[in-house]
């Protein structure tokens, strides 16, 4: 019995041993067996000291362990010693020049001496080799590229064709960033027919929601292919042979599902018109909800008269739609300056007309088809809409 | 016979008229597009076109050029404005040459250079490994072991 009690206490205790040594590695070394050291780069006044001697004798057992090299750096570095801390970094990066924290932490050496070419360079390749650090990095790479910091090291970035930058433009831009300063990078990408859609809209609808039109339709022009910009004009595509981007000043058909916007938008090939196609927007009969179309434009102020082909099909439930211009300020749409007779009811292609007059102050438009009453309340809608041609021309 | 000759010479200046006639159309306008190279577009009456070599102008038109392209505009009088990349002009009258050059004005406006400050704090933080924060270096020093107390092995 004292025997057996004996045997299961060692068992026991042994048991316990094992686990606190598994316990005390967990939190002492990592799944490589390498000790834990803490970060790098972080070298503010309140960062924590590390013992010297340790990280030496941690470097004497493995030379090659970079995040003792890269604390030992950041020590010296504390401690005023210029020359072995750059001994230090240029010794982890020579020893894993691809080392997630030797760039990250290389590179946030370079800033705080302010060589900003270096850490561009290196917050590069942070960025190409690990999109995790993208969200850390990306902030700091938008400030240099603010501050126009190195325009050589970007244009190297550039011509590299860097596949992080169609991100790095992404979401600078939706992170507020000034979309002027990246036009610049998303221009190159252009030129490499490598920009997307999202990185194009968001900049265009930046220096758009910024009431900088003349620049937002630039950029967009920039974009389009040479063949489409043999005949822009002030409605761009207004023959609808062409499929919608979605994208700056081109048509925005709405993608919403039909039970959600009681519509659909398509421009389905058509008998009887210029061409080869047509807008067609058909009403289910129920509840609509939203613009069918939209054109955003960039008129200078003057007067126009705007026309085009309409064959309203069977339009009965409700008023109508008719087509408006409207100023849009501040990203905000302001009342008609003009708009469309109302299509309702049943007939042949026909021809529709309206002038429209562009005040001095308004330097952005926005062409929609609206059901009537949309802005009033609850609008029920049945029938089919066609339209071809739309055209907006200048008077003098 | 003088009559004849006459009237043969009446006939060579009505031709002559009627030639000269429609080529004196097509010279409407003060200007003209010399060395387009790239995407260059003119205002038309229904907006945006592509503008080609030795395209007139007329006044009011303007001339937008697109990335990598130049156009020079050339006028009658011998006025040449040279447009670089992403410019902009539009062909006025009554203005001397130096005035007109001074106009092509840049459509994309360059960010003024914000001043860096103080070096963009990085916060770089190696990430730790299995049970432990990554908020900082701090937090991965606070709770955890000192690493002072690190041994050299983990044998």
């Amino acid at each position: 019995m004292n025997a057996t009690a004996l045997r299961a206490g060692v068992v026991i205790a042994g048991l316990l041993i094992a686990w606190r040594i598994v316990q005390v590695n967990v939190v002492l070394y990592d799944e490589n067996g390498q000790a834990r050291l803490p970060a790098t780069a972080s070298t503010g006044v309140n960062a924590p000291t590390l013992d010297r001697e340790l990280l030496h004798r941690v470097l004497d057992r493995n030379p090659g362990h970079v995040v003792a090299l890269l604390n030992l750096a950041r020590e010296h570095e504390r401690a005023g010693d210029a020359q072995k801390a750059r001994q230090a970094y240029d010794a982890a990066y020579a020893l894993a020049p691809l080392h997630r924290d030797v760039l990250g932490a290389v590179a946030d050496y370079y800033l705080r001496l302010g060589s900003n070419a270096e850490a561009i360079a290196l917050l590069d390749r942070l960025v190409d080799a690990y999109p995790d650090a993208r969200a850390l990095a990306f902030p700091v790479l938008g400030k240099l590229l603010l501050a126009h910091a190195q325009p050589a090291a970007w244009s190297a970035i550039a011509s590299r064709k860097a596949a992080w930058i169609g991100p790095f433009i992404e979401l600078s831009c939706r992170q507020g960033m000034d979309p002027a300063a990246l036009v610049p990078l998303l221009l190159s990408r252009v030129a490499d027919r490598r920009a997307a859609a999202d990185e194009i809209g968001c900049i265009v609808d930046h220096l758009r929601d910024a009431d900088r039109w003349a620049e937002a339709y630039q950029v967009w022009l920039n974009t389009l292919l040479r063949e489409r910009l043999g005949d822009v004009g002030f409605v761009y595509n207004g023959s609808f042979e062409f499929a919608s981007s979605g994208v700056g000043f081109d048509w925005r058909l709405s993608r919403a599902r039909e039970r959600d916007s009681g519509h659909v938008v398509e421009t389905p090939q058509a008998a009887g018109v210029t061409g080869q196609r047509a807008l067609r927007v058909s009403f289910n009969g129920k509840r609509q909800a939203g613009i069918p179309v939209m054109q955003y434009m960039a008129l200078e102020p003057g007067r126009y008269e705007m026309s085009g082909l309409a064959r309203p099909q069977s339009i009965t439930a409700g008023r109508g739609v008719q087509w408006t211009l409207r100023c849009v300020k501040h990203g905000q749409v302001q009342p008609a300056l003009a708009n469309s007779e109302r299509f309702v009811g049943s007939s042949e292609w026909r021809r529709f007309s309206f002038e429209v007059a562009v005040p001095n102050d308004c330097h952005g438009q926005l062409l929609q088809l609206e059901p009537l009453g949309l802005a009033d309340g609850t609008v029920y809608l049945a029938g089919t809409a066609w339209f071809d041609d739309l055209v907006l021309r200048r008077l003098r | 016979m003088k009559t004849r000759h006459l009237a043969i010479a009446a006939g060579f200046i009505a031709a002559a008229a009627t030639a000269i006639a429609p080529a004196q159309t097509t010279r409407e306008g003060v200007a003209q597009l010399k060395g387009v190279k790239g995407n260059v577009l003119l205002s038309r009456q229904t907006g945006l076109a592509a503008g080609g070599e030795a395209a007139r102008l007329t006044e009011h038109t303007r001339v937008i050029t697109t990335a990598n392209s130049e156009v020079v505009v050339v006028y009658d009088n011998g006025c040449e404005v040279r447009l670089k990349e992403n410019q902009r002009f539009e062909v006025e009258v009554d203005k001397p040459c130096a005035a007109l050059i001074a106009q092509a004005q840049s459509v994309l406006v360059e960010p003024a250079g914000t001043a860096l400050g103080a070096a963009p704090v990085f916060f770089w933080v190696v990430l730790p490994a299995v049970g432990v924060s990554t908020v900082g270096a701090n937090v991965l020093l606070g709770p955890g072991p000192s690493p002072q107390t690190l041994s050299l092995s983990p044998s």
